[in-house]
C-alpha cells in the first residue's frame, strides 16, 4: 500500500469514528498581572504589568474505542499588556492528544499523550517563533470531591531572527530555549459549585531574563541579545535555571458550562551563580465550555 | 406555578393496540381510559427542603396499603442525550418498564450503570439502541456516560404504579388512586438519609384529593464538573 493510500485509510477510519466537532469547544478570558515579567532580581530591573488575554480552541475529538479517544485541538490566544507593547501577542497552536481510560466510571485512573506546536508572534520581533511541546499526564478521580494529577513535559522553542550579537563568542539567539517540567496538582471541591485547584511544577531547563548590564548574570548566560521592550539599555540573558512553580486557585461554576476563577502563581528561579530570582502571577479567568 | 398532574410520568408512553377493523372501539377504549375516574382519589404532594425551598426532581411514590398487584402494564420510556446530559435528570418508571435511550447529540455516548438495581452498559452508539433496556427491579439507578463522566441521570423504578415526578415548583400530583390507606415515600438525588425515613401512611378518598407536604434534608451535590477548569498545569 502506498503512502497516499494509507493516509487516506487513516484518515477514513477516523471520520468513521469521530465522537465530536464543535465549531468552538472553549473561550477564555483571562486577566493576569505578573510582577516580574522580566525574570529580574535586582529592583531596579523587575517590571510588572497587567496583560488581557482572549484564547478560544476547536477540534474534533475521535472515540477509536470505549477507552481510547484521539483528539486534535486548533488554538488562538491574544494577549495584550497595558505597558510593555513589545510582548503583545498572538498565538495559533495545533495540539494532537492521545488519551486512555483505563475502565468504566468517572473514577477510574486515566492517561493522556499530547504533542503540540505553537507559531509564537510577538510585537518584538525577538520574540516570534515555535514552540514545540510534548508532555504525559496521568489523572484519577478519587473521589466525588478530590481528583490527583502529574504530569511531564518537554518543551523546545526556536526563535525565528537571530540578532546581532552583543557579545563576541557568545550567540544571540536568547529565545532558543529548551526545558523539562515535572507536576503534581489535586482538585478538590470545597462546595459542589466552587473548586479549590493547587499544583507544584519542577522546571529545569532555560529561563530568559532581561536586566541592565549585570556581570553575574552575563556569566551564568548562555545567550545574550538586546531587548527593547523593557527600555533602552536592556539585554536578554539566556541561563539554565531550575525554577518551582506553586499555584493555588479557586474558581466556581457558573451554570453548567462556564467557570470563573482567581489563581495566584509563586515562582522561584534559581541559576548558576547564585542568582535567584522569584515572581508572583495573579489571574482571574473566566472559561466558557461548549 | 404549575401543578403537574401525573398519573405517570409525561415521557411515560402507553400504547393501545387495535386490531383490523377495530379503529372505533379503540378510539372509544382510548376515550374511556383518558375520562377522569370519577371515582378515583388524588394526592397532592409538595415536597420542600429544610430551608423551605421546593425541591424539583422528587419522586413521590404511593404504595397501597393492600399491596402492589395491578394490571397496569409498563409500556416504554425514554432517557435522552442531549446537549451532553440525560435528559429527563430523574426518569421515574414503573417495575417492568423499557426504557429506550436515544442519543440526540452529533457524537457517541457510552451508557452505563453500575447500580444493585440494574447493571448495564451501551456501548459507544450514536441514534438509538436497537432494543430498550428492561428495568423489572425497584431501585434506583444511577446513569453515566464514560466519555463525558459529567454526565449523570437517575432512574427511579417503582414497585408501585402510582408516582410522580415534582416540577420546579415542587409539586406533584398523584391522581387516579383507588381510595384506601398508602404508604407514600419521597425519593430525591440528593435525599440525606434513606427513602423508608421519608414513609408516611396516609388514607386517600374514594374521590377528592390529600394534601401531603414532606420536608427533606439535602445532600451537597459534587458531580464531576462540566466547565473548564481555570489554571490547569502549565509553567
Amino acid at each position: 500500500m502506498r503512502f497516499g493510500d494509507r493516509v487516506a485509510c487513516v484518515a477514513l477510519g477516523l471520520c468513521a469514528t469521530q465522537a465530536s466537532a464543535n465549531l468552538l469547544d472553549e473561550l477564555g478570558v483571562e486577566l493576569v498581572y505578573d510582577d516580574n515579567l522580566t525574570r529580574a532580581q535586582l529592583a531596579r530591573d523587575i517590571k510588572g504589568d497587567l496583560a488581557l488575554a482572549v484564547s478560544g480552541e476547536a477540534g474534533p475529538r475521535f472515540q477509536l474505542t470505549d477507552y481510547d479517544s484521539l483528539s486534535v485541538k486548533a488554538s488562538v490566544t491574544g494577549t495584550k499588556y497595558r505597558h510593555y507593547e513589545g510582548l503583545d501577542n498572538l498565538n495559533a497552536g495545533l495540539a494532537l492528544t492521545y488519551r486512555r481510560k483505563f475502565g468504566l466510571g468517572p473514577y477510574v485512573p486515566q492517561f493522556a499523550l499530547t504533542g503540540s506546536a505553537t507559531r509564537l508572534e510577538y510585537d518584538s520581533r525577538l520574540r516570534d517563533g515555535w514552540l514545540y511541546a510534548a508532555e504525559a499526564e496521568a489523572s484519577k478521580r478519587v473521589s466525588d470531591r478530590l481528583a490527583l494529577h502529574a504530569f511531564v513535559r518537554s518543551e523546545r522553542r526556536e526563535s525565528d531572527h537571530t540578532p546581532e550579537r552583543v557579545v563576541p563568542f557568545i550567540r544571540a539567539n536568547v529565545f532558543d530555549l529548551g526545558s523539562r517540567s515535572v507536576g503534581i496538582g489535586a482538585d478538590f471541591a470545597c462546595a459542589p459549585r466552587y473548586l479549590v485547584s493547587v499544583g507544584y511544577t519542577w522546571h529545569r531547563g532555560d529561563i530568559v531574563s532581561t536586566t541592565q548590564r549585570n556581570l553575574p548574570i552575563f556569566l551564568a548566560s548562555s545567550a545574550i541579545a538586546a531587548d527593547p521592550v523593557f527600555g533602552n539599555n536592556t539585554f536578554a540573558y539566556t541561563m539554565r535555571a531550575r525554577t518551582g512553580v506553586a499555584s493555588i486557585g479557586v474558581s466556581r461554576e457558573i451554570g453548567r458550562q462556564a467557570t470563573f476563577g482567581i489563581g495566584y502563581e509563586y515562582r522561584n528561579s534559581r541559576a548558576d551563580g547564585g542568582i535567584d530570582y522569584n515572581g508572583s502571577l495573579f489571574r482571574a479567568t473566566y472559561l466558557y465550555g461548549f | 406555578m404549575c401543578t403537574r398532574s401525573l398519573k405517570m410520568p409525561a415521557r411515560y408512553r402507553r400504547s393501545v393496540s387495535a386490531g383490523v377493523g377495530g379503529g372505533v372501539l379503540a378510539a372509544l377504549l382510548a376515550l374511556l381510559l383518558a375520562a377522569p375516574d370519577a371515582t378515583a382519589g388524588e394526592i397532592r404532594a409538595a415536597v420542600r427542603d429544610r430551608d423551605g425551598k421546593p425541591v424539583a426532581d422528587a419522586v413521590v411514590v404511593a404504595v397501597p396499603a393492600a399491596g402492589t398487584a395491578s394490571a397496569s402494564h409498563p409500556g416504554v420510556a425514554e432517557e435522552d442525550q442531549r446537549n451532553k446530559e440525560f435528559v429527563p435528570h430523574v426518569l421515574p418508571v414503573q417495575a417492568g418498564t423499557r426504557v429506550s435511550f436515544p442519543n440526540n447529540d452529533n457524537i457517541r455516548h457510552h451508557v452505563y450503570s453500575f447500580s444493585p438495581a440494574k447493571t448495564f452498559e451501551l456501548p459507544l452508539y450514536s441514534g438509538t439502541p436497537a432494543s430498550p433496556v428492561l428495568f423489572d427491579k425497584p431501585g434506583v439507578i444511577v446513569l453515566g456516560c464514560n466519555i463525558h463522566d459529567w454526565m449523570v441521570g437517575y432512574i427511579y423504578v417503582s414497585e408501585s404504579p402510582h408516582f410522580a415526578k415534582t416540577g420546579a415548583d415542587g409539586k406533584a400530583t398523584l391522581g387516579g388512586l383507588p381510595g384506601g390507606d398508602y404508604t407514600l415515600r419521597v425519593w430525591h438525588p440528593q435525599l440525606e438519609g434513606g427513602e423508608q425515613a421519608t414513609a408516611r401512611q396516609l388514607a386517600v378518598p374514594s374521590s377528592g384529593a390529600v394534601d401531603a407536604a414532606t420536608t427533606i434534608g439535602l445532600v451537597p451535590d459534587f458531580r464531576a464538573r462540566r466547565a473548564p477548569t481555570p489554571g490547569r498545569g502549565g509553567y
